[in-house]
């Protein structure tokens, strides 16, 4: 409990003193998002399918900034620990680094709805298009949507302490994610679980499908994969942080 | 009490530690000497688990260290030398609050503004880590280690960089650390403050351990073949020891010179020859530096 008081407090401070940054992030996709918006409008004059291309366009923009939040967590939170010669006192928990960085994920779940929400209510004032946002729908397809998100950031993370400079490889991945999404809902791609819950969210807050009335057999290949994703993504960190170990860089940067 | 054992790291064809071995017994203070590149930070991380060594066996508190264990962090915790050791966008009683609960323990409201005040830190509670002097985030990094409460406790080079002031502040809360019952391992090139603080030294060069023990017993080890020789007579007594150094006080010259005991006799029975009257002689301790260049010297 004293773990979990002390890792908030810190997120919630980290949060005040970064919120210009957070601010600032918010700013730069609105206005990626108001070209592309533009873009589209003017590409597509009177065309039907532009109210279905903005309202996707809203829920696309809205998961990228979530899934970055997620990872990002890991991935520079790792890095920037390693900076600025933090991580091994984070090692140094008698509870080990898993503990701490598992309930650190959790508690960044904070800082990831401060960032994501207003911008998605900032998405659909420009819009003008207004989704169904069913709060325990949408909560419960977000954590297991971020899930593979945080496995993702643990192989990276882990990446980064053994290579050091992987800023090029983790900005192809940062955009990556939004390809995903556009990939067809069918076997195999929706074995990947950013695929499968963007159109299971998509349908979620476009249609105003319940969760209880989605699919089970896409639901649960999507709950499945997620948690897949994680634990794959928490396996390997293991095996970099025993190299990082071995080869007694842990913290170096 | 930690045990260190036949600890061996090699980092390529580098062998960085090469077959290291010493205790830090209970409530002991063990000092870690040596110069840059010796082995001693190598060390450090293998006995906190930050690095896995090739061979070896390290326990703490009777426990052998395997890699990936944790539980050894209830009993030991560090301070790492070039890290910043806490955060910086944290006010100094976030920094307090957050150690202490990475620990899962909690430090109330009095303890904690009791330890800031023993330690000068009251008044910047407030502030920011980042905002601090290089001295007070020293204190500072060193106090989130003390309140996470384990027993043992390592801090490598924490008076780098560090004013004399500092230095001495900061050997009065290792004290403190000392006199609460903790045991402490510490590496330093600061000399002096190692005087001052340490019960035990262990000289490490290149890997391996060169020379362990008590200050005093190794002042006693190393005293025997230094002597300061007063003397009252015509002339300069140097002329006759080339080796020796030789200081004019008043009307009397002191030598200063290095010999094996035997050969006490020799030096005297040479300087009344030369009509050189005897007034003291006295046999020199060496601080901890000049042992330190006996020690490691001797092995460059």
């Amino acid at each position: 409990m004293n773990l979990v008081r002390a890792l908030l407090i810190r997120e919630i401070q980290l949060l005040r003193s970064y919120a210009f940054n957070t601010v600032s992030g918010i700013i730069t996709v609105v206005i990626i998002f108001l070209i592309l918006l533009l873009g589209v409008r003017y590409a597509l004059p009177g065309s039907g399918g532009m109210g279905n291309t903005e309202e996707a366009m809203v829920v696309a923009f809205f998961l990228w900034s979530w899934l970055l939040g997620g990872l990002n967590t890991l991935t520079w939170g790792i890095t920037m620990e390693a900076q600025q010669g933090t991580l091994e006192q984070l090692y140094m928990s008698p509870y080990g680094f898993r503990v701490v960085s598992i309930l650190m994920l959790g508690i960044s779940i904070i800082s990831n709805l401060a960032f994501s929400v207003p911008l998605l209510v900032i998405l659909m004032l420009i819009s003008g298009r207004f989704l169904h946002i069913d709060v325990a729908t949408v909560s419960v397809l977000l954590f297991f949507m971020v899930l593979p998100a945080y496995g993702l950031g643990y192989v990276f993370g882990g990446m980064a302490l053994l290579y050091k400079r992987i800023q090029n490889v983790f900005q192809v991945i940062n955009m990556g994610v939004v390809g995903l999404f556009m990939l067809p809902d069918s076997f195999p791609w929706n074995l990947i679980p950013f695929t499968s819950g963007y159109h299971l969210i998509s349908r979620a807050m476009r249609q105003g499908i319940g969760l209880t009335h989605l699919p089970p057999a896409e639901l649960s290949t999507f709950i499945a994969t997620s948690i897949l994703f994680f634990l794959g993504g928490l396996w390997i960190y293991g095996l970099l942080e025993k190299r990082v170990k071995r080869l007694g860089i842990l913290g170096h940067y | 009490m930690i045990a260190v054992e036949h600890l061996v790291k090699r980092f390529g064809d580098v062998v960085a530690v090469d077959d290291v071995s010493f205790e830090v017994g209970e409530g002991e203070i063990v000092a870690l000497l040596g110069p840059n590149g010796a082995g001693k930070t190598t060390t450090i991380k293998s006995i906190l688990n930050l690095m896995v060594p090739d061979s070896g066996r390290i326990t703490i508190g009777g426990r052998v260290v395997k890699p990936g264990d944790h539980w050894l962090y209830r009993h030991i915790s560090g301070v790492l030398e070039g890290n910043r050791n806490i955060y910086w966008r944290l006010t100094v009683e976030q920094n307090l609050q957050f150690f202490v609960g990475l620990s899962g323990k909690w430090v109330a409201r009095r303890d904690r503004e009791r330890l800031l005040e023993r330690f000068g830190l009251l008044e910047r509670r407030g502030q920011e880590a980042r905002k601090l002097s290089r001295g007070m985030q020293q204190k500072l990094a060193v106090l989130c280690v003390l309140v996470r409460g384990t027993d043992y406790i390592v801090l490598d080079e924490p008076t780098l960089g560090l004013d004399v002031d500092t230095t001495y502040q900061l050997a009065d809360m290792i004290r403190f650390m000392k006199d609460s019952g903790r045991t402490l391992l510490v590496s330093s090139h600061n000399m002096k403050f190692v005087e001052r603080i340490a019960d035990r030294v262990v000289f490490i060069n290149r890997g391996r351990v060169v020379a362990q023990g008590g200050v005093d017993e190794l002042r006693r080890m190393f005293a025997f073949r230094t002597y300061s020789i007063r003397v009252v007579g015509r002339g300069n007594p140097g002329q006759l020891f080339p080796d020796a150094r030789v200081e004019q006080k008043e009307n009397a010259h002191v030598i200063h010179i290095s010999l094996e005991p035997e050969h006490l006799y020799d030096v005297v029975d040479k300087l009344r020859s030369h009509g050189f009257l005897l007034e003291e002689i006295r046999r020199d301790e060496p601080d901890l530096e000049e042992i330190y260049l006996k020690v490691i010297g001797g092995e460059a």
